[in-house]
């Protein structure tokens, strides 16, 4: 039984975010899309909205407040830590992959050069956590 | 009338002188008979009392000839007065009779013989009874010369008591030109036993024991005094025989009167020092000058002392055979008559020869100090300075008069450095040695460092009087140390500057590379249909482009991230590695790879062990251009490491290549999956496992990669 899911990308790169669009467009299973530039702006959105995102995709490299520092503040706080946050970075630097699953993490994800792949990456994520119970 | 009256009257006169006459008379003759009476009464005593004096007499004289005969043949005074106190005890009919003498301080009467126990001279008794003059009955009696019988002991406040009571006490003292010098006393358990004629019998006797006693004292103090000199004699003779010295004792004509031992041993004379007394020395001198190095000196040397009579201490002598004697010359007076004289000789070789090399030594050590690169530097407990050696001028910049008698730490120290040197100064003085650096500001007003070995310094007693500290100029060692950690800490600081750096680069350049990629892809995608085949041929080259720059970052990265700091040691068994590799890797079926050994464990990281490997057999499998290709994976023990070598059959390199391809970027054959990054990774997995990499090939032929790992990192 598949869900909707209310998705948040938290990315500052507009290709990045079209690739994502893109890849959505494709689905035959509409989400909700909700982007914002980066840490800064995604927790002011959280803490206006009504509706918690059921996941949300992170980049970790970001001008202003960067994922790690957005991980930080989210995990600390009681109302968003249980939100499953997948990283999407091009980083596979191992001390970011400690710190991140350090923070707690449901996935990292290193983006594939080619958008077939990417495509792909995208989908198993999408089908994985529409299977899952979420909040 | 008157006539006749006046003879009448004269008649009557005469008549009654007459009468009284006549009465007179009478009495006279009552009187004669009452005196008549008692003549015979006195003539009665008298002759009863003379019976009583000439019985005592006799008893006396029987006593006398007893003691007499007891003590005739005795002389040991305790054996005298024991035989006294026993035969008078006998006389008394009581078995107590105590003979006490005074003793020399005349303070204590002390007893020398009780009846019926024996005291010798040799054997001291114990509890031998001590009384002081004045307390007790005996002691009153030693202190008034007064005899006492005592009827009733129990009555009297004086009486000491003895082992058992006795009611009766006769107490008599012995006195000798009117001075006491002992007390004989006795006791009865009845009381009113002692009498008179008890008490006259023994002062009586006591005359004669006074007598008998003086001798005995005399002889005895006589005894030990001679005793006494007898030892001395004895000892005196057997410490000359026995002194290391070598003594010749010689009278006013020069014969010996005493010699020992050494003197003959160290003149070489073959003879029983006893031997020798009496002997005349006249010609003895040019008998032994033989045995010195300069015979007649000696000979002269003796004739002049002789001569002057004269104390000369000290001579010394060097004989043939190298010893050196010490000799006194001492004349003998008494009262300025010439008696003889003393020789004595020492043997000061040892000594000699002892305080030479201590000079030496001595000598030596003042050298080295003096000349040492060290500076030396001593201070008292007030930290005042005492000595300096010329290094400690040179390296403090100051001159000797410039240094004694200052403070040290006033002189070099700044305040947060004297705080240091005081710390160290209390452990002087606990006698704790310390090694430490201090700052100083020498005489030019430079700032030097001084590396500080200070200790203690003690006197004769064992007291601690201030501290020696030897002092090294480390200013120029520390500049060098210090530069060298600043480089070091640079170095490190530029390392993880550059291995961030190429993380964040490598991040950088792989974000629009994918974002250029998918663009590409779209627009192919997008408009795949108005494309012609040589845009289309484009695309793909572009695609391939972009997935080797690609593989390019990825390579930087991995190189980047290998480094000493990343790398987890463990033990890895590289038989299981490798073979695991084996299996899991894509190998073309035309190509074979043998394990020759059974590969050994190591310590290494596991990750980049498979790095290594996975890269090398890639690299073999790579450039292989036979039908059938073959790997051989091999290894041999080398002591401290193993050395693996990897042969393949492949391509080859040439010569001029074969350093190069551990360049970094270096690549030898267009491949497209060549990077020029494998080969650098391996060197550099290598590296941080300390070993080293080389190649061995024949262009055409094929290449072994030889390699080295460390056996325990």
């Amino acid at each position: 039984m598949k869900k909707s899911l209310n998705l948040l990308l938290v990315e500052d790169d507009a290709i990045e975010v079209m690739k994502l669009r893109r890849v959505l467009e494709n689905f035959e299973f509409k989400h909700n899309f909700i982007q914002k530039e980066n840490g800064e702006e995604a927790l002011s959105y959280l803490s206006r909205t009504e509706v918690y995102p059921s996941i949300i995709l992170l980049d970790l490299n970001m001008s202003r407040m960067n994922g790690v520092e957005f991980l930080k503040t989210l995990k600390s706080d009681p109302k968003y830590k249980y939100i499953p946050v997948v990283i999407l970075t091009t980083s596979n630097n191992q001390k970011d992959i400690l710190d991140c699953y350090r923070l707690g993490i449901a996935g990292y994800i290193v983006k594939p050069l080619k958008f077939e792949k990417y495509t792909e990456c995208i989908k198993n994520i999408f089908s994985y956590w529409s299977c899952n119970e979420l909040i | 009338m008157d006539e006749i009256v006046h003879l009448k009257k004269q008649l009557e006169e005469e008549k009654r002188v007459t009468d009284s006459l006549k009465k007179e008379l009478i009495n006279k003759t009552s009187e004669i008979e009452l005196l008549k009476q008692n003549r015979e009464q006195i003539n009665h005593e008298n002759n009863l009392t003379q019976k009583r004096a000439s019985k005592q007499l006799e008893s006396k004289y029987s006593l006398l000839d007893k003691i007499i005969n007891e003590i005739f043949d005795k002389v040991d005074i305790y054996d005298i007065s024991w035989a006294i106190a026993n035969i008078l005890a006998e006389y008394l009919g009581t078995n107590d009779c105590v003979i006490y003498a005074v003793t020399k301080s005349k303070k204590h009467v002390e007893q020398i013989a009780a009846s019926f126990e024996k005291i010798s001279i040799e054997g001291e008794i114990i509890n031998r009874l001590t009384i002081p003059i004045g307390s007790g009955i005996v002691g009153t009696v030693a202190k008034t010369g007064i005899s006492e019988i005592i009827h009733d002991t129990s009555i009297d406040a004086r009486y000491i008591k003895d082992i058992s009571n006795g009611y009766s006490e006769i107490t008599i003292p012995v006195i000798l030109n009117g001075e006491v010098i002992g007390v004989i006393d006795s006791e009865h358990p009845d009381k009113n036993f002692f009498n008179i004629e008890h008490l006259k019998t023994i002062e009586d006797i006591s005359k004669f024991v006074a007598l008998t006693l003086n001798n005995a004292l005399n002889l005895r103090d006589r005894i030990k005094f001679e005793r006494q000199l007898l030892q001395s004699q004895t000892r005196l003779f057997s410490l000359i025989s026995s002194l290391d010295v070598g003594i010749l004792l010689e009278d006013e004509f020069r014969r010996i009167v005493l010699t020992n031992e050494k003197f003959c041993k160290l003149f070489q004379i073959p003879v029983d020092p006893e031997n020798l007394i009496g002997l005349d020395c006249s010609n003895a001198a040019s008998l032994s000058k033989h045995l010195f190095k300069n015979p007649e000196l000696f000979v002269e040397n003796i004739k002049v002392l002789l001569k002057n009579k004269e104390k000369v201490l000290s001579d010394e002598l060097i004989m043939v055979d190298g010893t050196i004697l010490e000799r006194d010359y001492i004349p003998i007076y008494n009262n300025k008559e010439y008696l003889g004289h003393l020789w004595s000789y020492r043997d000061v070789t040892l000594k000699r020869n002892y305080w030479r090399s201590l000079e030496a030594q001595k000598q030596k050590y003042s050298d080295i100090i003096t000349n040492m690169n060290l500076g030396l530097l001593e201070v008292n407990n007030k930290d005042e300075i005492l000595m300096a050696n010329k290094s400690f001028y040179d390296i403090s910049g100051y001159f000797e008069n410039e240094l004694i008698g200052k403070k040290a730490g006033d002189l070099f120290l700044t305040k947060k450095e004297k705080i240091k040197l005081d710390a160290e100064s209390k452990k002087r003085l606990k006698g704790i040695s310390g090694l430490y650096e201090i700052k100083i500001k020498n005489k030019q007003g430079n700032i030097r460092y001084w590396l500080v070995s200070g200790a203690p310094n003690y006197d004769l007693n064992g007291k601690i009087v201030g501290s020696i500290g030897v002092h090294l100029d480390i200013t120029e060692q520390r500049k060098l140390q210090k530069q060298k950690e600043k480089l070091l800490n640079d170095l490190k600081r530029s390392n993880e500057e550059l291995e961030q750096y190429a993380h964040i680069v490598s991040h950088d350049l792989k974000s629009p590379l994918n974002n250029i990629s998918a663009l590409t892809t779209w627009i192919k995608t997008d408009n795949y249909d108005k494309l012609n085949p040589h845009s289309l041929e484009h695309f793909n080259h572009l695609e391939l482009t972009l997935e080797k720059m690609e593989l390019l970052i990825s390579g930087i990265l991995k190189y980047a991230s290998i480094s000493k700091n990343t790398i987890n040691f463990k033990e890895q068994d590289l038989n299981l590695l490798v073979n695991d590799l084996i299996v899991t890797s894509n190998t073309p079926d035309h190509i074979t790879i043998k394990v020759l050994k059974k590969l050994p464990k190591i310590n290494g990281d596991y990750l980049k062990l498979v790095q290594l490997f996975q890269n090398l057999i890639d690299n073999a499998i790579k450039f292989i251009d036979k039908d059938k290709g073959l790997i051989e994976i091999d290894f041999q023990d080398n002591n401290t490491h193993y050395k693996f070598s990897i042969k393949d059959n492949g391509i080859g390199i040439e010569k001029e290549f074969h350093k190069k391809v551990f360049q970094i970027f270096q690549t030898i054959n267009s491949n497209k999956n060549s990077t020029g990054i494998g080969l650098s990774i391996v060197k550099k997995i290598i590296d941080v496992h300390q070993g080293e990499i080389w190649l061995d090939s024949e262009y055409g032929k094929g290449t072994t990669i030889y390699f080295t790992l460390k056996k325990q990192i």
